[in-house]
């Protein structure tokens, strides 16, 4: 037994690593370098931070809040540089001033285009899946859309409290969605979320 | 018995307290050099160097760990013999910590606090070596060490621990001849609290530590929350008793793993 047996034992989760091309894969294999983990076969991997996949209504961000990105470009250029060095596959994007990213998670089952964007009150990002266009799969005669989405249809990737904007930023929003994307593949598959989670039906 | 780790724990208390043959002519090992030695000292080691009214912090998973019913035995027992059990039980406590990857910060009489963490570290790293340091010392003493010490014709120990995690800062406080480096936060004083609140052989942990806990692992303190008030604001912090004897073997075993490697080497993650 190691120190990854104690984690799920103390906490039920397994560690878990994300590749930069957004294959999720567990704590074998990987070591700790002066500059992040590294992984024998899949090189530069992004640890999973601890999460819960949710449901249900979107976060509601406040309408007066000056957007946190504004008053510390510092630290958005900061982030911009993190998620180039963590998954350089992602090209940065600005939505209607909004500081976000777009780039391709491969699960090794599916790759999946998504969109992380921030919210102006420095909360839990909005993550989106632009292709494929739906996230469902048929159930007898009938197509049953994913669990742990809000009602949006954006992705759920973990509560607002598992966020922790001083501390995560989007190379961690990005690794919770590659997490999530493999938990779909694998919904996919059998109808089974594979991981715990909150288990809400959002759409 | 239920290790190697906690087999040796209490060989290394019987055979200490053998060797000094009731009296003092030891010094305890694993605490603070004499002023002037060159060897090792407590503390953590990237804080040590700290200059005087200098301050640095990290995250840290800390542990204090308290001899229950040390002070009745200061009052009946000869000091040598009071003093050559906790230096023996000390000092296995701190290799335990040692080998968790942990730092012995500081000893007062029959205590210890330790630290888990640095800047590159994992909480939940630190917090479950520390949680696994506390568990296999706690239960080193009770089934191990006990029985030994009874063979050998001393009164049982008992311990309790303290545990929180969060922010802490390291300061050198004193003067410019006599300094120390000083823990200060609110970790740091929440699990010297939790100590306090612990009988023997409970091990209670503060919320900082209990958020890298699963809820069956914890199980509500008589006493928590406790209220904080500021002005008008009323805050809450609980804490709660860690039900360290199901996570025996996973302890043991992921110390051995470590192997005195600090936390910040290990990689893990969810």
């Amino acid at each position: 037994m190691t120190v990854s047996d104690l984690l799920t034992k103390l906490n039920g989760r397994t560690p878990r690593f994300v590749t930069i091309s957004g294959l999720v894969v567990g704590s074998a294999n990987v070591t700790k370098e002066s500059n992040g983990y590294l992984h024998v076969e899949h090189g530069r991997v992004t640890p999973i931070m601890k999460h819960t996949f949710h449901g249900g209504d979107d976060p509601v961000s406040p309408d007066d809040v000056e957007p946190w990105w504004l008053s510390t470009p510092w630290a958005i250029a900061l982030e911009r540089s993190n998620v180039a060095f963590a998954f350089p596959g992602f090209v940065d994007v600005a939505i209607a001033g909004v500081p976000g990213w777009v780039g391709q998670i491969d699960t090794g089952h599916g790759k999946f285009q998504i969109e992380v964007l921030h919210r102006p009150d420095h909360g839990l990002p909005m993550i989106e899946v632009l292709k494929p266009a739906r996230l469902e799969r048929p159930r007898g005669r009938r197509m049953v859309s994913s669990p742990h989405r809000y009602r949006s249809g954006l992705l759920c990737v973990a509560d607002t409290i598992d966020w922790k904007p001083a501390e995560h930023d989007a190379v961690v929003a990005i690794a919770w969605a590659a997490h999530w994307l493999a938990a779909y593949t694998l919904w996919r598959a059998n109808l089974q979320w594979p991981w715990a989670g909150v288990d809400v039906q959002a759409v | 018995m239920t290790g190697s780790i906690q087999d040796e724990f209490a060989k290394g208390v019987i055979t200490d307290l053998r060797s000094r043959s009731g009296g003092m002519a030891k010094s305890l090992r694993a605490s603070a050099s004499p002023p002037g030695s060159s060897g090792p000292t407590v503390g953590h080691p990237d804080f040590r160097d700290l200059e005087a009214g200098a301050s640095a912090g990290c995250n840290l998973a800390i542990a204090f760990f308290d001899m229950t019913g040390f002070t009745a035995r200061t009052f009946w027992q000869p000091l040598a013999e009071v003093t050559s059990l906790a230096q023996a039980v000390l000092t296995q406590i701190a290799l335990v910590v040692e080998a968790s990857g942990g730092f012995v910060l500081g000893l007062r009489g029959d205590g210890l606090m330790a630290g888990w963490g640095s800047r590159n570290s994992t909480s939940e790293i630190d917090v479950a070596l520390c949680l696994a340091a506390c568990t296999v010392s706690l239960d080193a003493c009770k089934e191990v060490l006990n029985q030994a010490l009874v063979i050998d014709g001393i009164e049982p120990i008992q311990l309790r621990a303290g545990v929180d995690w969060g922010l802490v800062n390291f300061t050198r406080t004193g003067s410019t001849s006599q300094s120390d480096v000083n823990v200060v936060g609110h970790a740091a004083n929440f699990a010297a609290k939790c100590e306090k609140v612990a009988l023997s052989w409970e091990v209670v942990v503060g919320e900082g530590a209990a958020t890298h806990v699963d809820a069956p692992l914890l199980s509500a303190h008589s006493g928590s929350p406790k209220w904080y008030q500021h002005g008008n604001e009323r805050r809450s912090y609980s804490f709660g008793l860690f039900a360290w004897f199901k996570v025996l073997e996973t302890s043991a075993s992921a110390i051995q793993q470590v192997a005195g490697r600090p936390t910040s080497l290990i990689s893990a993650s969810y």
